[in-house]
């Protein structure tokens, strides 16, 4: 079930009438349950079993006879979960060149369950901290399986959640209003600016090297774009929806190919992800407190593991390694541009940094990615674009993502604070929508995470 | 704070929406009108009195129909003219919808359609081209209100409710944008011919041998077609355009999707000419491995002009 599907739109409108008809707390959350756990079963049934198992384990946190341990057992076990799903097969494969032989298991991957996973990790972890109350069995698997952010995201802290639960939700105008909002323009950038991107880049990424120099390179910017809207539309969708709920939940994109400096870039790109790393692992592993050297270790470690988090694939592994390694060059070099000119300079080298690791990260193996950035370089082809339509139609698109991306940082919808403003932007939006939207249902690019 | 005025943007923003979407059709038809781009001709009512000549049809998806070069075929005949429908990613239930079009809007002109049997399978899921999703045909031709809901090919639904019951998505059109396109530079993406060899890599070989070619035809769609034009007296032929010898030589399932094409015309007694591998030994006419270039179109069309001319089609 999409977020850009009808059927989705159904079930939404289904569940928001009976949410606010409910006059009692505990009744919503239970609903958020029933719901969430329809939701995943859309995907497919079997899978529920395993998120309810998940939040089994994350509650049993809190039972007194695991009280006053340590939650190894938990956190082994919720991990445990995501290594046999995602991992098990790729180590499986790889222990062959040592020798090692295991079978592997025939497994389908459950949507989100990198996202569930951490989730229930978080609520562990900050029960462990002390940093979040005892809760009932439901309102464990209503921040765990909450259906806005369940599939894709963002990694809502139990902190942040769970104390949104302790009072009947009601509705509130402005809180829908800007739901809405923010959800019209996350399926925006999924359906106008990143589905279209994405039929120009993955005809190039899926042949990689048999077609021109001018084709790659469009690819390879158009990839860029694609994977950061497809996802920021995706959370944006995600927290405008739980919005229009009552939920309130910290934005997980900030401008990030703004940033000048890997190092920003993390602190701007899935933040919510980049935030977990650096609580729950980066300062569990000492952080910043242990000497110079080990701080660089715990940075490429960190981002070594977050690479693997995207997928069981070294194309993943590589990714997050070379991300690591530059944050720990940035690092040593205290690099950190402050004038105007150096900030510019750096925003450029940035994005093409980042975006040449996009490549690591879309193909299917090593070899794809060298022979696609191979393909780059060819100069006699480079001037030559050979589905020229999509491409002036996907370039129209880029000048509307530069120009989304520079208000955005203006406050929010600033213009709208004149309603002729409001009239503008709504034909502008409508327009482009309708003109330049994909309606074909594209799933989201973090789902197969 | 623009929060103040939060519903006047939610109301505002919702009846442009609907607006639009309502009156975009209004916006689409001059321009797609105004185009020689060749799908815009299907909107089009020919009500020219000189132009008499009977025409021919090639329909099918882009991908092995991109070698037929009409414009090429057009100047070797005098007496005919050719129409390449092709389109990236066209499926079954548009191919049914743009030949409603053609029969009504050019009756008695349309002698032969000449089918790529790619576009039939039995289950449209398993069209192996992301481009399908950018083909919206039924709704280009919806826009224009005509009759062409052929109940052969299943209509694009969404819990059962038919896509074309919403007039807001007429305005997007992806034939509007291609017609416009054509108007400002008079060329489309096929006609840019692909002035590219494919160099065959490694890498694009291990691709190619990872690559399943499942075309299980629907006997029942084909038969049903068939008898819809057979019956305004238009001949019914399938062809196979070329296909790069690699391609051929590598891709899994290959030669059971050509036996299985042949043996259903066979049964239905539809002529069928299999030029999959005609240039088996020519990979310089190729830009990649599914279609012709330049080089290639114009010499699979000449040899298609001999063709058309020896076997009187």
């Amino acid at each position: 079930m999409l977020f850009n599907s009808f059927k989705y739109l159904i079930f939404y409108f289904l569940f928001f009438i009976l949410f606010y008809s409910i006059k009692n707390r505990k009744s919503q959350i239970l609903l958020i349950c029933i719901g969430s756990l329809y939701f995943y079963a859309a995907w497919n049934i079997s899978h529920v079993i395993l998120l309810f198992l998940v939040c089994l384990i994350a509650y049993s946190v809190q039972l007194s006879f695991f009280k006053q341990s340590t939650p190894w057992l938990q956190i082994v076990l919720a991990l445990g979960i995501l290594f046999v799903f995602k991992y098990f097969n790729f180590f499986a494969h790889e222990l062959i060149y040592f020798n090692i032989s295991l079978n592997t298991v025939n497994l389908i991957l459950p949507v989100g369950i990198s996202f569930y996973v951490f989730q229930a990790i978080s609520y562990i972890v900050d029960k462990q901290r002390m940093q979040v109350k005892s809760v009932s069995l439901q309102e464990v698997v209503a921040y765990i399986s909450f259906f806005p952010q369940l599939v894709a995201g963002p990694i809502v802290r139990a902190d942040v959640f769970l104390p949104q639960l302790a009072r009947r939700l009601i509705f509130d105008k402005k809180m829908f209003y800007t739901g809405i909002l923010l959800f019209s323009m996350g399926m925006f950038k999924k359906v106008v600016i990143a589905d279209n991107m994405g039929l120009f880049a993955d005809s190039v990424f899926d042949i990689s090297g048999g077609t021109t120099a001018g084709n790659h390179i469009l690819a390879f910017y158009f990839y860029a774009i694609q994977i950061y809207y497809d996802f920021c539309g995706y959370s944006d969708m995600a927290i405008g929806i739980a919005r229009t709920l009552g939920f309130k939940f910290p934005a997980n994109f900030n401008r990030p190919y703004f940033s000048a400096s890997i190092t920003q870039f993390w602190k701007r790109w899935h933040i919510s992800l980049s935030g977990w790393l650096r609580d729950y692992l980066y300062i569990s592993l000492g952080g910043n407190q242990r000497g110079r050297f080990r701080l660089l270790l715990n940075l490429a470690l960190v981002m070594l593991i977050g690479g693997l988090w995207h997928g069981a694939a070294w194309t993943f592994i590589i990714w997050g390694g070379f991300h690591g390694l530059l944050l720990a060059v940035e690092r040593l070099f205290s690099y950190n541009p402050q004038d105007r000119v150096s900030r510019i300079f750096g925003i450029i080298i940035t994005f093409h940094l980042v975006a040449l690791l996009w490549i690591l990260f879309r193909s299917a193996d090593i070899a794809s990615a060298i022979t696609f950035i191979k393909a780059m370089t060819d100069i006699e082809s480079m001037a030559i674009i050979t589905s020229k339509f999509i491409a002036v139609k996907c370039l129209f698109l880029v000048v509307i993502f530069i120009l989304i991306e520079f208000f955005s940082n203006l406050r929010t919808f600033f213009f709208l604070r004149r309603k002729k403003n409001v009239v503008l932007f709504a034909i502008v939006y409508s327009f482009l929508f309708l003109l330049f939207g994909n309606f074909s249902e594209t799933p989201f690019i973090y789902f197969q995470f | 704070m623009y929060i103040k005025h939060i519903g006047t943007v939610f109301i505002a923003w919702f009846l442009v929406f609907v607006l639009m979407g309502y009156c975009g059709k209004l916006l689409l038809k001059p321009v797609v009108e105004m185009s020689s781009f060749r799908l815009s001709i299907a909107g089009k009512v020919d009500k020219s009195v000189d132009n008499k000549k009977s025409m021919s049809l090639f329909m099918g998806n882009s991908r092995v129909m991109g070698g037929v070069n009409c414009n090429f075929l057009n100047r070797y005949n005098t007496d005919k003219n050719y129409y390449n429908l092709a389109y990236n990613g066209l499926v079954f239930s548009d191919i049914c919808a743009l030949m409603d079009t053609y029969l009504n809007n050019f009756a008695g002109r349309v002698t032969t359609v000449f089918l790529n049997p790619m576009v039939l399978p039995k289950k449209k899921e398993k069209t192996e081209n992301k481009a399908e999703t950018i083909s919206d045909v039924q709704i280009f031709l919806s826009a224009f209100n005509m009759k062409l809901r052929d109940k052969i090919g299943k209509t694009d639904s969404v819990l059962g409710i038919k896509l074309s019951l919403f007039p807001l998505l007429h305005f997007n059109n992806e034939l509007f944008l291609r017609s416009l396109y054509y108007l400002a530079v008079n060329k489309d993406d096929q006609d840019y011919g692909n002035n590219y060899k494919v160099q065959l890599t490694d890498l694009m070989l291990r691709h190619l041998k990872r690559t399943r070619f499942n075309c299980m035809l629907d006997i029942k769609a084909l038969g049903l077609f068939k008898k819809k034009i057979n019956k305004r007296g238009i001949k019914l032929v399938v062809i196979t355009p070329p296909f790069h010898p690699a391609y051929v030589k590598n891709v899994k399932g290959f030669k059971k999707s050509m036996e299985n094409i042949l043996s259903i015309t066979d049964k239905l007694n539809i002529e069928y000419f299999d030029h999959s591998k005609l240039f088996i030994k020519k990979d310089e006419l190729f830009s990649d491995p599914q279609h012709l270039n330049i080089a290639g179109q114009k010499e699979y069309t000449k040899y298609l002009h001999e063709f058309v001319l020896n076997k009187k089609i």
